[in-house]
């Protein structure tokens, strides 16, 4: 039998029950560890769509960067990172009403456009055309985006120092 | 699995993390918001570049791109963030009045 069906739902109902807790957990360090199974549960469908080096990128840069980063954040932040999320009631049926309308607007969308169907083949590993591609095709944003990491680290150095080092 | 398939658990992504944006006021779950959406836009690039006539690779490309882009933003982000907690001892998005060098 083949379990890529299998797979793909169940990585498909992580994302989406981990991001809706990263949503509406009343605690703010669990939204955090909730959304390192959104980030693992998008690593796995990106697998079961081919893309296995967009996979691994995903897991060392969005966990192993960008969740430890946020985590640190919140436990530097916060004096209780355990505490109460404090969200006016009338802003949160604000949020949950938009949010409603958006979804139904996005999935009618999604559902009765006619997108040009045609299952593309993949090479066997991607890493190869990707490595290429940034070598050739993409070899003008891939640069700009260097300088752009730079500056962002240099930015960020600066602006994390304390005021009087300054 | 159809493209419509992926399509729908990106658009879902994408409203939790508006709706995320919009009910926190902690500047680190908002930074939370901003990842699930852009999540949800990589998800749908590479979803199509496996469903649809683009070239194959083009789509995993840009989604290489999208990390690139939201690594650099969560770290200028954190910085400011915790500038602001140094300021105001406390990081709720509401409560910041002042934009001072």
């Amino acid at each position: 039998m083949d379990s890529k069906p299998v797979l793909e739902v169940l990585f498909g109902l992580l994302t989406v029950a981990s991001a809706a807790w990263v949503a509406f957990s009343p605690k703010l360090l669990h939204a955090g560890f909730s959304l390192l199974f959104t980030f693992f549960g998008v690593a796995g469908l990106y697998v079961t769509l081919g893309a296995d080096f967009l996979a691994v990128t995903q897991v060392l840069v969005y966990i192993g960067g960008i969740l430890v980063l946020l985590l640190f954040g919140i436990l530097l932040t916060t004096s209780m990172p355990s505490a109460e999320l404090s969200s006016k009631p009338a802003r949160r049926a604000q949020g949950l009403i938009l949010g409603a309308l958006l979804l139904g607007l996005l999935l009618l969308a999604v559902f009765r456009a006619g997108w040009p169907l045609s299952l593309n083949e993949l090479p066997e590993t991607t890493a190869r055309g990707l490595g290429l591609g940034f070598m050739t095709t993409w070899i003008l944003p891939f640069e700009v985006v260097s300088i752009l990491l730079l500056a962002a680290m240099l930015g960020a150095l600066h602006l994390a120092r304390r005021e009087g080092e300054r | 699995m159809s493209l419509h398939f992926y399509l729908a658990i990106g658009a879902i992504l994408f409203v939790l993390g508006i709706v995320t944006m919009i009910t926190r006021r902690n500047a680190v779950a908002l930074l939370m918001g901003v990842e699930l959406v852009l999540n949800s836009a990589n998800l749908n690039f590479v979803a199509f570049s496996r469903f649809t006539q683009a070239k194959a690779l083009d789509g995993q490309a840009a989604a290489i791109f999208v990390i690139i882009l939201a690594a650099c933003e969560a770290v200028v982000a954190m910085a400011i963030v915790l500038n602001l907690y140094r300021q105001q001892r406390g990081i709720d998005v509401d409560a910041v009045r002042e934009l001072q060098g």
